[in-house]
C-alpha cells in the first residue's frame, strides 16, 4: 500500500513538472511504462505475445486504462561479466542514494555514482535514446522518465 | 512518440465504457515473491472481447486473465546442457511457487514437495532464469507473476559456476 501511494506520487510529480499536456504526457508515459525498452526494438515488442491484434490492442488499452492505480517502471539491470539481468522497479526508490544501496545489495558489489575509480563499480544507463551516461547527473524525477535500462560497470584499471 | 490509429482509438473508447460499468479489478502487489493463488475460470474463457465483457459482468473474474490465458502458448523449459527441452503453461500455475513446484517435478529425480520451495531452491545447483521479448536474459522472481507470465517466451536453468559472482534476490 505503501508502495503503491509512493509510485504514484512520484509519477504524478514527473507529469506536472515537465508536460503541460495532459493526455498527450499520458499516453507517453503509459507507452514507456508498457514497453521499457530502445526504438529500434519497438516492431519486435509488437509481435509478442502472438494473440491477434484486435485483442493485443484491447489489452493494451486496459493497461493504459489501469496505469493509474498500479504504477512501477521495471527496467533490466546488468553487470558486467554476469550474464542474467535483473528486473528493477525504479519507483519503490525515493532517490539515487536509496536506488544504489539496492542495487549494492542485489548485486553483492559496493557501486557508485560519479566519477570512475579503481575501487568500485560505476552505475551507468541507457537513455531513451539510447546513450550511456552516468547517473546521477541529472534530478531524480527526469531520471525517472529518461532512463531505459542500468549496467553497473566494473571498476576501472589501470 | 507513437500516435495510435482511429481503429485503435475506437477500440479504447469502447473498452473505457465497457470498464466503466464493471467492478475495479484487484490491485497488483510488486513483492515479486509473495504467493498469490489464482482462482481462473477456464469454463468461461472466451476469446471474443465484446462478448467477454458483456458476460463477465458482475461476476468479478478478472477479464485479462482469462483474455491472456486463451491465447499464450506454453513457453520452452531449457536445461542447461540437456539437448531435448521441455514445455510448461505458465496460465496454469498461478504464481512462482507453482512453478517451482513443477520445475523440480520435471527434472528433479525422486523429487519430494516440500513447504519452503521456491525458485531459488527449486532445481538445486541451478538458477531459474528467462528470455523475454527482446531476447534478454534475467532473473525470474523479479517481476510480479502476471508480468512475468506477460513477457516470459523461454525459460533456462542454469548451474551455479563457482567462479560467476553469485546473484542474491531481494529478500
Amino acid at each position: 500500500m505503501e508502495v503503491s501511494n509512493s509510485c504514484s506520487s512520484f509519477s504524478s510529480s514527473s507529469v506536472d513538472s515537465t508536460k503541460p499536456s495532459p493526455s498527450e504526457s499520458s499516453v507517453n508515459l503509459s507507452l514507456s511504462l508498457t514497453f521499457p525498452s530502445t526504438s529500434p526494438q519497438r516492431e519486435a515488442r509488437q509481435d509478442w505475445p502472438p494473440i491477434k491484434s484486435r485483442l493485443r490492442d484491447t489489452l493494451k488499452g486496459r493497461r493504459l486504462l489501469r496505469r493509474g492505480d498500479d504504477t512501477s517502471l521495471f527496467v533490466k539491470v546488468y553487470m558486467e561479466g554476469v550474464p542474467i539481468g535483473r528486473k528493477l522497479d525504479l519507483c519503490v526508490f525515493s532517490g539515487y542514494e536509496s536506488l544504489l544501496e539496492n542495487l549494492s545489495h542485489m548485486f553483492d558489489t559496493s557501486i557508485i555514482c560519479g566519477n570512475r575509480d579503481r575501487k568500485h563499480h560505476v552505475l551507468t544507463y541507457e537513455d531513451k535514446d539510447g546513450d550511456w551516461m552516468m547517473v546521477g547527473d541529472i534530478p531524480w524525477d527526469m531520471f525517472l522518465e529518461t532512463v531505459r535500462r542500468l549496467k553497473i560497470t566494473r571498476p576501472e584499471r589501470y | 512518440m507513437n500516435s495510435f490509429e482511429p481503429q485503435s482509438q475506437d477500440s479504447l473508447q469502447r473498452r473505457f465504457h465497457q470498464d466503466n460499468s464493471t467492478t475495479q479489478q484487484p490491485r497488483d502487489t510488486t513483492t515479486p515473491f509473495i504467493p498469490k493463488p489464482a482462482s481462473k475460470n477456464h469454463n468461461n474463457s472466451n476469446s471474443s472481447s465484446g462478448a467477454a465483457g458483456r458476460s463477465f459482468q458482475g461476476f468479478g473474474l478478472n477479464v485479462e486473465d482469462d483474455l491472456v490465458s486463451s491465447v499464450v502458448p506454453p513457453v520452452t523449459v531449457v536445461l542447461e546442457g540437456r539437448s531435448i527441452c521441455q514445455r510448461i503453461s505458465l496460465d496454469k500455475h498461478g504464481s512462482y511457487q507453482s512453478l517451482a513446484s513443477a520445475l523440480r517435478q520435471m527434472f528433479v529425480d525422486g523429487a519430494d514437495s516440500t513447504d519452503d520451495l521456491d525458485l531459488s531452491n527449486a532445481i538445486p545447483g541451478h538458477l531459474i532464469a528467462y528470455e523475454d521479448m527482446e531476447n534478454d536474459l534475467l532473473l525470474a522472481g523479479d517481476l510480479t507473476w502476471k508480468d512475468f507470465v506477460r513477457v516470459a517466451k523461454r525459460i533456462r536453468i542454469l548451474p551455479v559456476k563457482g567462479n560467476t559472482r553469485q546473484v542474491k534476490r531481494n529478500e
